[in-house]
């Protein structure tokens, strides 16, 4: 097991070499080092590593677009990204292209150990802090509108029946402004008119 | 600018009694018409002289009726009727700007009331008359005698209603005085009573929103310049809705709201009917150019500025027609002045008498002089604007030029000061974070516990802390989201960022935009980016919402937090809304802040899609 080939993707040459000297100590023997992401392509037409452990941000070409690029022209080689950011849009795209690990670059000598080990078995492990981040990106992205503090004062205001000109001044605001909350609480809820957005706050316990 | 201010009041108050004529009731009508009968309806003539009195008849209707009631009183020996026609007479002369001979008949009828005692309402009616009359003299002491006499009879009446007028008697008389407290305190008081009369609350609110504004309490005095503009609105009266939105104008400017300006300038432009002084416009204009020089509308400001000088040249020569009426009115007033105070020592009327027709003739052989000299005056002055417009028109011009110029390089030196901004925090988070640590790394390497196994942990503890450092800087360049993924993505990334602080929670709320131009999604980007900072950074906000609606061919951007807001006028605009206000223009995106001390920001961006 120990004796399948592995590459690392990284244009920073030192973590490179620790990775490699720590999966030497565990017994991964062939173990080789790019630097260039862009040489990755070519390289691979005449090597055949099983795994390659690689970073997001890299000088010339990303951890993304090559992570696509090999999963649609090798699709035999597993993929382990081992970076620094945990910003959702990367993790998720990569999660796109079908990657077998994520791990946060702080990670401990063993969980990386057992996460190579893990992914060369055929199974999938991604650092605990990627899944927190999935998570709330689901929960936030449920799409329920909200009104803001401005958007409720205006609506209470509308509710008890003041003219826009009315809520203006009491809100000592111009009346352009209460036209565009009032607009823009109708474009988020989808709604036709006032009394429905009225009738959808109450019940909704907005107001 | 003060002085602006009090040419407008001055107009304003020549606009209100002009509208105060303005017959349109129905009770005119049938005054008139049973004013035009072969003979008049004297069944009728008490009841017509109370309707007469109402603020929409005209005053020589009124003035007319009066003489009838006060010959058939004379002739069927109605001794109570007398005072109520002497009042009647008064107060036509009154609204015909007739003060000396309106005095003379009020104190006539204030003589009969006060011995009989028998109509203590209409005799404070007369005091507060005679108290207006005083005031215009500006003899205010005279004045707040008179007001007070009325309000001390009107208080035993147990009417709060009627004590609307003497209370903005007192306010305008204290107002004059530079009073400010007394003024503000009748004042509210009058408001307070003005329910159902909307054009008594637009005339108190307005004189409250110009003690706020001598003030310099711009909030306040735009508060009650709303109220007044509001009530003008109601009674759809485009003198009044004119200068109020003029006045809202200027108290945008100073908050530097100048996008808000324009609107009320050009709304008072609008309200404006023709016909009117032109120098009201002037000063409208004057201020349009003003406005929209600050929002970075060359054009419109060039615009505004030439008819400000077209008006200003037309001045000129209405200067010197206006100092003949200022000394016309002196002698004028004058005139009234030796009147009231003949009326004053009826026992002394002969020998006044004489020394009137003295004074008469000396007069007449003044204003004769005074006539030659402003024609002098006027000859010299048209000599000299020609020769000056030439050479003025050639500055203008060059002057807007290099205005234009230093604008230009303003706006660049901010974009640059912004970037060397951001250079100087990372600098700054470099050395600060990660140099701390790294240095520490290095103490500890030099000190002899390398190798032991509680260094080497002590070791992995710091070098962990320097990889956390690094995303921590690095998550803050958020750009590249920005040009790989566009701005729905990088507004995500925003929020997250923001959010792993844990200072702040973000509620983003934004719909899929099409053909949203590059340049304008990094601007839009940016300025979430530096309110969100300024949210941060400032305000103790817990919340921040952000928004980004489409419709039709507009984006709506709404930034709103829920932190200690500030106060527009009194904040300084710091590189942030400056950088924000070089972006909205870029985009041609017009913004207004609602920010209030204590109530949290909103601002809201109106951005043009191609």
């Amino acid at each position: 097991m120990n004796d399948q080939p592995i590459l690392i993707v990284d244009d920073h040459r030192l973590f490179a070499e620790g990775v490699r000297s720590l999966l030497s100590v565990n017994g991964f023997t062939f173990v080789n080092i790019l630097s260039d992401g862009r040489q990755l392509a070519s390289l691979l037409e005449t090597q055949a590593p099983r795994l390659l452990l690689m970073d997001i941000a890299m000088e010339h070409i990303d951890g993304i677009e090559l992570s696509a690029m090999v999963r649609k022209q090798f699709p035999a080689i597993k993929i382990l990204i081992v970076s620094m950011y945990t910003k959702r849009i990367y993790i998720e795209k990569l999660l796109q292209t079908g990657i077998d690990g994520y791990l946060i670059k702080n990670a401990g000598d063993e969980e990386l150990i057992s996460t190579v080990c893990t992914i060369l078995e055929g199974g999938r492990y991604f650092s605990p802090q990627v899944g927190d981040i999935l998570l709330k990106s689901m929960h936030a992205s449920s799409g329920e509108a909200v009104l803001t503090p401005r958007e409720k004062d205006v609506l209470q205001l509308i509710a008890e029946g003041y003219s826009t000109k009315e809520i203006s001044s009491r809100l000592f605001v111009s009346v352009n402004t209460v036209e565009t909350h009032r607009k823009n609480m109708l474009l988020k809820t989808g709604l036709r008119n006032v009394a429905h957005l009225i009738k959808w706050a109450y019940e909704n316990g907005h107001l | 600018m003060l002085a602006h201010r009090s040419i407008i009041c001055g107009i304003s108050i020549i606009l209100f009694h002009v509208c105060q004529a303005q017959p349109v009731s129905v009770y005119t009508d049938s005054i008139r018409t049973c004013l035009q009968l072969p003979r008049p309806d004297t069944g009728k003539y008490y009841l017509l002289l109370r309707l007469a009195q109402l603020p929409e008849c005209p005053a020589d209707t009124l003035l007319a009726y009066g003489h009838y009631w006060y010959n058939y009183t004379e002739k069927r020996h109605i001794s109570p009727g007398r005072p109520e026609a002497l009042y009647a007479i008064g107060l036509a002369l009154y609204r015909k700007g007739m003060n000396p001979e309106a005095a003379e008949r009020l104190y006539q009828a204030a003589t009969v009331w006060e011995r009989n005692g028998r109509n203590p309402l209409q005799l404070a009616r007369t005091y507060e008359l005679i108290a207006g009359i005083h005031k215009i003299m500006q003899r205010y002491a005279d004045a707040l005698a008179y007001y007070r006499l009325a309000c001390r009879i009107k208080k035993t009446l147990n009417n709060e209603a009627i004590l609307l007028s003497t209370y903005n008697g007192l306010g305008n008389t204290f107002r004059l005085l530079h009073q400010t407290d007394s003024a503000v305190h009748y004042l509210e008081k009058a408001h307070a009573l003005t329910a159902g009369n909307e054009l008594a609350k637009a005339q108190v609110s307005n004189n409250l929103g110009n003690i706020y504004w001598s003030l310099k309490n711009w909030l306040a005095a735009r508060q009650w310049y709303q109220k007044a503009l509001q009530s003008f609105e109601t009674l759809q009266q485009p003198e009044g809705i004119a200068e109020a939105c003029f006045n809202l104008g200027a108290i945008a400017t100073q908050l530097q709201q100048y996008h808000a300006a324009i609107a009320y300038y050009n709304k008072s432009l609008e309200a404006v009917p023709t016909g009117q002084p032109v120098e009201h416009l002037e000063w409208i204009y004057e201020h349009l150019a003003d406005a929209y020089f600050h929002t970075g509308n060359f054009e419109n400001a060039y615009t505004n500025e030439r008819a400000y000088d077209k008006i200003k040249d037309s001045l000129l020569s209405l200067q010197v027609q206006q100092s003949i009426a200022a000394l016309k009115e002196k002698y004028e007033t004058e005139k009234k002045e030796h009147a009231l105070a003949l009326e004053k020592e009826r026992t002394a009327r002969l020998l006044a008498a004489n020394s009137q027709q003295f004074r008469f003739l000396c007069m007449l052989a003044g204003v004769a002089l005074l006539i030659t000299v402003m024609g002098f005056i006027m000859i010299r002055n048209i000599r000299r604007k020609q020769l000056l417009a030439a050479a003025l028109a050639g500055l203008k011009e060059k002057e807007k030029q290099q205005l234009i110029q230093e604008q230009a390089l303003k706006s660049n030196i901010a974009m640059l000061e912004g970037r060397e901004a951001e250079r100087q925090r990372i600098a700054r988070d470099l050395h600060d974070r990660l140099g701390s640590t790294l240095s520490s790394v290095r103490l500890f390497m030099q000190s002899n516990q390398t190798g032991t196994p509680p260094g080497n942990s002590k070791i992995m503890l710091l070098l962990e802390e320097a990889v956390n450092d690094v995303r921590r800087i690095s998550h803050d360049l958020s750009d590249n989201v920005l040009i790989k993924y566009g701005l729905e993505e990088a507004l995500k990334d925003l929020k997250d960022t923001i959010e792993s602080t844990g200072r702040l929670q973000v509620t983003l709320y934004q719909q899929a935009v099409d053909g949203l131009p590059a340049d304008t999604a990094s601007e839009i980007y940016y300025i979430v980016r530096e309110l969100a900072a300024n949210a941060v950074k400032h305000s103790d906000a817990s919340r921040l919402f952000i928004q980004l609606l489409q419709d039709n061919r507009l984006l709506h951007l709404t930034v709103e937090d829920n932190g200690s807001g500030f106060n527009p006028a009194v904040t300084h605009k710091g590189i942030g809304l400056h950088n924000i206000e070089i972006r909205a223009r870029k985009i041609g995106a017009q913004y207004t802040i609602d920010a209030r001390t204590g109530k949290g920001s909103c601002f809201c961006f109106a951005i043009p899609l191609p």
